[in-house]
């Protein structure tokens, strides 16, 4: 086998292309996570409502219009999941209201099966990004270069946001010392719903944007998710940096690895998650987000 | 019977338990261990029962180094404990729980024990259900299980009154002279360690302040500095 | 509250003596028996192949849920991923009837060893998770497996994505191939695996492992302070919990013939877990209620889609409402009117 089939340009740009999907995601889940302690099953789910909306609107008006709708409604379904999930069942253990997302996740994938059929829809890239770029004297995909490029933006603006702006320390303490946050005055209340519809925001941002990548069928959120879990808890819960980094190792095991083995490509995810969440002392210890 | 050796815990650059030697040689006798707020008190009793991995020292049962068993061997060998935060089994009846315990380390008298402790009548009650007083009991009955030779007894009267601490003592130490058990007891009530007590050690920092008769180590100077100054 | 009068009774009962209780058992003992030899003849009496084929799905989705409803109860551990287990065992089955040649009743065999043994080496890996973690990996081991199955290089081991159809020539327990397809012939299978699998995780419910495992989920810290080894016990229960999913993915191997990669699928183990919490994890009965429930639910609204709202419905409501499902409000219920007053028979929350 050609060395240089398997570490050219294209499959790097392509792992990054599945790396800047997944931090999203996994930024997004990492947050809910680090702030309320909820472990999300439903976000697979949520990325694909995006994708499927993102398909809608995109036939319908064009690709730009669905990028900046679809978000904005996924934000709103993270205010329902917020209010009628998430704050009504905060004392109950971690595991009932995982389940409660996991029965949400079930009830959102059957939906959208009952709307857009079980049939795979294809999604165009918006004709702006359908052509190639010049990739260091390979052509590349355009839209695969947009998709990095906003990805690794989206999560630049979100470490700063955490970083510089008040409401963004205020995550960061309440992730790390709850209830020293509230008696500090941090209402967490209102932080948590802003943070949940982030969340769900990124999950429908993520699914838009892998509209035209991958293809839009009714196993997408159940694939993400898993990839998203592990990318989590490997890159360290709520750290966004280590997400980013997970994200990456992962992309490459999944692109490379799929030519190299297969079989390895498959398992090695699989084992590492056994294994962080296997020898972790505190299983999943509260996140830490930053 | 129980000999320490240079037990120290730390966590990082804090120590918790620093070089305490102490030794208690007899059996059926009342230990009393006391000390102020974050004199290590707790941090000693993890350290013999094994729930915390000491980083210096040694712990013998009988002449025996049992530093390297875990919690699960100790308890059949004989040293069993009792929780400063009760730690009962919710969702199941106190008669289930002190009999499922009893089937396995073999205990012939546990009408004996449940007597004792006053737990007839809630026997069928389950155990998150009945009152802190109960719960505190069931708690302690569940380390008298199976003839324990070394009983170590984590605040046993927390969040009782002082009525109900006297009341626990006086069963505690029957239960000391009737089963031959040396019981090593942490306490704040200090009355009630002085009053009750063969022999008491005192903390502070720790670090051993003094070992002895409740009478020498009530009068010693660095115990009355340390801790009994400041109650006055 | 009285005083327990007879503690020297009660303190016997630790190791309760043979002869007086085998008396008091007898009498449901000879109910269960009639009861299972008269679901034998369900055929009988329900003629329509349509419905026999309904109750046949729910047998087998009822013994998942008992696998999962068992772990749960017992040791806490939410099987989020038992597609893993039911799966694995119908594709072991396929494989070795379809590649290694062997008759149905070996290739069954085969298929009941070889997946308790790797549920026992899993288990032992898993059970030192804590809930939430375990739940996580297995999902993650369902998706895993699922992707194996899928990988071009094994497509000759597992028939890749159009799956594995299998042919069997001779008899399983007397019954040839195309009988085993049929509900009608299919059913004693189905209603005597049920029953076993019924029969065993109850009895073992109600033994010392159980009551040991119980005592272990409420608290494990103490149980090692009072001597317990906690680790066996769990890895006994999921290694137990693994083989009863398998013998539910046999019997979809057996009557289906076929071994595709949907059985891996997150929503066919979301299914099982789903009937199981709606019908109740405080009872060996409750999840196949519950499985019933789903079947049921499938033909009157499968068409209109209806079912998957419900199906969320029913988890989001259970998990906040009705911890003990319906099976444990029915039990409720009855004990209330019977003036006994709702005393959680080792119930509880649906997880915790």
């Amino acid at each position: 086998m050609d060395l240089s089939q398997i570490f050219n340009v294209a499959q790097l740009a392509n792992a990054l292309a599945l790396a800047s999907l997944l931090t999203i995601l996994a930024s997004g889940l990492a947050l809910i996570f680090g702030l309320r302690d909820v472990m999300n099953f439903g976000h697979g789910a949520l990325f694909m409502l995006g994708a499927y909306l993102g398909y809608t609107l995109a036939g319908q008006m064009n690709f730009w219009a669905a990028l900046v709708i679809v978000p904005f409604l996924l934000a709103l379904v993270g205010v329902v999941f917020e209010y009628a999930a998430i704050r009504p069942l905060q004392r109950r253990s971690h595991m009932d209201v995982a389940l409660v997302t996991f029965g949400l996740a079930l009830i959102m994938s059957q939906v959208v099966i009952m709307i857009w059929g079980t049939s795979p829809k294809s999604m165009e890239a918006p004709p702006s990004l359908a052509g190639s770029f010049n990739l260091f004297g390979q052509p590349y995909p355009a839209y695969r270069i947009f998709l990095i490029a906003v990805g690794f933006g989206t999560c630049v603006a979100l470490a700063a946001w955490l970083k510089y702006t008040r409401s963004g320390m205020h995550v960061r303490a309440v992730s790390q010392q709850p209830m020293v946050a509230r008696m500090m005055g941090v209402n967490t209340d209102r932080l948590s719903l802003l943070v949940v519809c982030l969340g769900t925001g990124f999950a429908g941002l993520a699914g838009v944007l892998a509209g035209p990548y991958l293809s839009v069928d009714p196993g997408m959120g159940a694939s993400i998710l898993i990839s998203c879990l592990i990318v989590v808890v490997i890159g360290g819960l709520g750290s966004i940096g280590g997400a980013i980094a997970a994200a990456v190792v992962y992309a490459l095991i999944q692109v490379i690895g799929t030519v190299l083995s297969p079989t390895l490509a498959v398992i090695s995810p699989y084992l590492l998650l056994f294994i962080v969440l296997l020898w972790r002392p505190q299983g999943l210890g509260r996140g830490r987000v930053g | 019977m129980l000999r320490i050796e240079d037990l120290s815990v730390a966590y990082g650059s804090v120590k918790a338990l620093d070089g305490v030697t102490l030794e208690v040689s007899e059996r059926g006798v009342l230990h009393g261990v006391i000390g102020p707020n974050g004199a290590g008190k707790s941090t000693l009793m993890d350290a013999i029962t094994g729930r915390r991995k000491p980083t210096r020292g040694k712990v013998f049962v009988d002449g025996r180094d049992i530093t390297h068993l875990n919690v699960v061997q100790r308890r059949r060998l004989g040293m069993s404990r009792s929780f400063q935060r009760t730690s009962i089994f919710p969702g199941i009846s106190v008669g289930e729980q002190l009999e499922l315990v009893a089937s396995q380390l073999g205990e012939n008298d546990l009408n004996g024990i449940v007597d004792t402790l006053e737990l007839a009548g809630v026997y069928e009650e389950i155990a998150d259900s009945i009152a802190y007083g109960d719960q505190r009991r069931v708690d302690i009955a569940l380390a008298l299980i199976g003839q324990p030779s070394l009983m170590l007894l984590d605040e046993p009267a927390a969040g009782l009154s002082t009525s109900e601490t006297v009341t626990l003592f006086e069963h505690l130490a029957a239960v000391v002279r009737k089963r031959n058990v040396t019981a090593m007891v942490v306490e704040h009530d200090v009355d009630a360690v002085f009053r009750f007590c063969d022999s008491i050690t005192a903390l502070d920092l720790g670090r051993l302040l003094a070992s002895g008769s409740p009478a020498a180590v009530r009068s010693d100077p660095r115990v009355i500095a340390a801790y009994l100054g400041t109650a006055a | 509250m009285s005083a327990a009068p007879s503690l020297a009774a009660r303190a016997h009962t630790a190791a309760p003596a043979q002869s007086p209780r085998l008396p008091r058992l007898m009498k449901p003992a000879l109910i269960v028996a009639v009861i299972v030899a008269l679901g034998l003849f369900v055929p009988s009496v329900l003629k329509s192949t349509f419905y026999l084929g309904l109750l046949v799905n729910a047998i087998i989705l009822g013994i998942a849920a008992i696998a999962i409803g068992f772990l749960a109860h017992q040791s806490g551990l939410m099987m989020f991923g038992a597609a893993a287990f039911t799966g694995s065992a119908t594709y072991l089955f396929a494989i070795a009837v379809t590649r290694f040649g062997w008759s149905a009743m070996t290739a069954s065999l085969f298929t009941l060893l070889a997946a308790t043994l790797l549920s026992a080496l899993i288990g032992a890996l898993v059970v030192r998770a804590r809930p939430l973690p375990f739940a996580m990996l297995t999902l993650a081991l369902a998706q895993m497996l699922r992707s194996l199955v899928l990988i071009t290089q094994f497509r000759p081991v597992t028939g890749g994505d159009d799956g594995l159809a299998l042919t069997f020539s001779g008899s399983f327990l007397g019954l040839t191939q195309s009988e085993l397809a049929k509900p009608a012939s299919f059913w004693p299978v189905a209603w005597l695996a049920l029953c076993g699998v019924m029969l065993l995780a109850w009895a073992v419910g109600r033994s010392r492992s159980g009551r040991v495992l119980r005592a272990i989920r409420a608290n494990e810290e103490r149980m090692r302070f009072s001597g317990f080894d906690t680790y066996l016990p769990r890895v006994l229960a999921f290694t137990l919990a693994g083989f009863i999913a398998s013998v539910a993915g046999l019997l979809t191997g057996l009557h289906t013939a076929f071994a595709s990669p949907e059985l891996l699928d997150f929503a066919t183990g979301g299914n099982a877990l789903v009937s199981t919490l709606v019908g109740g994890i405080g009872s060996v009965s409750g999840p196949v209620l519950g499985a019933l429930l789903y079947v049921i639910g499938q033909d009157q609204f499968g068409a209109t889609g209806h079912l998957e709202l419900l199906t969320g419905l029913g988890v989001v409501l259970v998990i906040v409402a009705f911890p003990q499902g319906v099976m444990g409000f029915i039990h409720n219920s009855v004990a209330r009117l019977a003036g006994r007053g709702a005393r959680a028979q080792g119930g509880g929350d649906a997880a915790h």
